[in-house]
């Protein structure tokens, strides 16, 4: 009885047939990774934003202060207001324009003292402990605090 | 097959509207009028006529088995599963990465709010703006979405699906096998960076996932040399972040030094236009609506981008087009860095000497590039398969555009880590580099599947 004996596989088929293997290799790679990595880590990440809210997500992720700050502002101003800033606008104050919306982040610079408006908005003022005044979020290395002056 | 050729339209329409979007957005920047909500409605018709009207002149793919159909349906309904993990991770909450809560939300809820420029925040100095001069094209996809629909970060999972569009219809329209294509799209998809909760990833809320959209239309389109897949690919890439600018001026000097006139003629028009519109919003944008309209520059584009396809056949030896190209090359850096002002490009171009001075960086710079791409596995294995073609001869010209592209992209991707201002070259590295090759991975899924297809065997011989 006779049986069949497959034709050698050419070079180029032999090569095919590795490079098909790495490519099923790369996709079963990413497949097992999916629910750890992009359904438990994404949950994670969504349970953390929703527990936290936008600025304490990133700030007590980079172990900044800030959370309060921005909390209170929100809490305590109007959403159409314009606040004073001062310090520099890299590390955590990248997120007090998203945290702080719709109000407008304002250089406390650009303010000259009779002024009850900048940019078209009403400043923000608020009581903070026994002082009233005008609301300014401070950045510095630490992160954000806010002071009423 | 019908459903196939649904695909292939319903790809060119996304990617032609998007572009329609884009231009008309621009125009109203320029003029400074408020983007009507019109515009995304009218694109979208307007691109699906046309993706229809060039259906009917095309020829059918070619034919499907019954075998390669239930794959094809397999690959897509993992797709669509991915689709929604993102759809999911988009929507639950508003940005949760660094960028994309510092600035693209950021400015694509002040669109939302009110689609013009005409706004303190771009318009007063004094108010803060992360980034002001920077492209606006995918806060402005968002706004409108946001505004039609309500949910305008339905463009990120959007975005995904039309990336894996974009790889399928390609592999296909270069003669690959329906199996191989799919395969592709499936390895682009279910890569760690590109799935994963990523700086930089899909629904990171970063612009880098248009980019990559944005860059593998380009080469898609050279490769297979559809011209509206060229053009949108260019113009789409121009308007979403400054390397897109590079990109397409990449895809002009590939053009250019091939001495492929058609190509070159798409190629040069759309850039030199997409990057006129963009200078006159960008110098809107620097100057806050009081600068001038940057006419130099403006015209230098037009005549350059007018002459230069005319011209290419007179400079017989790629010597003299490459002398040629980086004379044009280094005129438009000086005329770009003239109009930069104080703004994101000045930062890279105003100081050539940075880059002379950190040239002993480059070994670093490379050695990042290859850990990044291969040894860290977020790109698995689709940025190492494409190495093969060190091994591989022959095959058609125009097939080999996505492996000289990461070539190209390999050397280009040094050159924004030469001329930024750091002080920390390898945190910059490790944080930025991941997010510009993530650019060319779609480049790389098609390098790979036409490898894999180059090497099929012919009909009758066993499949591996």
């Amino acid at each position: 009885m006779e049986t069949a004996v497959p034709e050698p596989l050419s070079p180029s088929a032999k090569a095919r047939r590795v490079l098909l293997v790495l490519l099923l290799v790369h996709v079963a790679w990413g497949l097992v990774r999916i629910p750890d990595k992009a359904i438990a880590r994404r949950r994670d990440d969504i349970a953390r934003y929703a527990e936290r809210g936008q600025a304490g997500y990133f700030l007590k992720h980079a172990k900044w202060e800030g959370t309060e700050a921005i909390a209170w502002i929100v809490a305590n101003t109007a959403a159409d207001a314009a606040i004073l800033h001062e310090g520099p606008t890299r590390g955590a104050f990248e997120f007090a324009a998203g945290s702080l919306a719709p109000r407008l982040l304002v250089a406390a610079s650009a303010w000259a003292p009779d002024r009850e408006t900048i940019a078209g908005r009403p400043l923000a003022r608020a009581r903070l402990g026994d002082r009233e005044g005008i609301v300014h979020l401070i950045a510095s290395e630490a992160g954000l605090r806010v002071e009423v002056r | 097959m019908k459903v196939e050729a649904g695909l292939e339209g319903a790809v060119t329409a996304a990617l032609v509207a998007m572009v329609v979007v884009g231009g008309a957005a621009f125009a109203a920047f320029a003029i400074g009028a408020p983007v009507p909500d019109a515009v995304l409605p009218a694109a979208l018709v307007a691109a699906a006529v046309l993706a229809w009207r060039r259906l009917r002149g095309r020829a059918a793919p070619p034919p499907m088995c019954t075998r390669d159909a239930w794959w094809c349906v397999a690959a897509a309904a993992l797709l669509v599963a991915a689709t929604a993990i993102l759809a999911w991770g988009a929507l639950a909450t508003p940005s949760r990465f660094w960028d994309g809560a510092a600035m693209w939300d950021v400015k694509a809820a002040l669109l939302a709010a009110t689609p013009s420029l005409e706004q303190p925040t771009f318009r007063d100095p004094a108010v803060h703006c992360h980034s002001r001069d920077y492209p606006l094209l995918q806060p402005m996809l968002h706004a409108l979405l946001e505004r039609a629909v309500g949910c305008g970060r339905a463009l990120f999972p959007a975005l995904y699906a039309l990336q894996c569009g974009v790889l399928f219809v390609a592999m296909r329209r270069l003669g690959a096998a329906a199996t191989t294509a799919a395969l592709v799209a499936v390895a682009w998809g279910v890569t760690p960076m590109v799935l994963n909760p990523t700086s930089g990833g899909i629904d990171s809320g970063y612009a880098d996932a248009l980019l990559a959209v944005a860059v593998t239309a380009m080469v898609a389109g050279l490769a297979s040399r559809d011209h509206v897949w060229l053009a949108a690919g260019i113009a789409l890439g121009v308007w979403v972040k400054p390397e897109g600018l590079v990109y397409g001026g990449l895809v002009v000097a590939a053009a250019w030094l091939r001495a492929d006139r058609a190509l070159l003629r798409t190629a040069a028009w759309t850039w030199f236009a997409a990057s006129g519109v963009w200078a006159v919003v960008q110098r809107d944008l620097q100057t806050l609506g009081s600068g001038p309209v940057p006419w130099a520059l403006l015209a230098a584009l037009a005549v350059v981008g007018g002459v230069l396809p005319h011209v290419h056949a007179r400079l017989g030896t790629v010597r003299t087009r490459l002398a040629v190209g980086v004379g044009v090359a280094l005129l438009l850096l000086v005329l770009g860095a003239a109009n930069a002002g104080s703004g994101t490009w000045a930062t890279y171009v105003a100081d050539p000497q940075r880059a002379l001075g950190r040239l002993t960086s480059v070994p670093t710079i490379t050695a990042e590039l290859f850990g990044s791409a291969v040894t860290r596995g977020q790109f698995g294995l689709l940025f190492v398969l494409p190495l093969g073609l060190l091994f591989v001869r022959g095959g058609a010209p125009d097939r080999r555009w996505p492996g000289q592209w990461l070539v190209a992209a390999a050397l280009v991707l040094h050159a924004p880590f030469l001329l930024a201002p750091l002080d920390d070259l390898s945190g910059h590295l490790r944080a930025t580099m991941p997010r510009m090759l993530f650019h060319h991975l779609g480049v790389a899924a098609l390098a790979t599947g036409l490898l894999v297809d180059r090497m099929r065997p012919p009909a009758g011989e066993a499949l591996a």
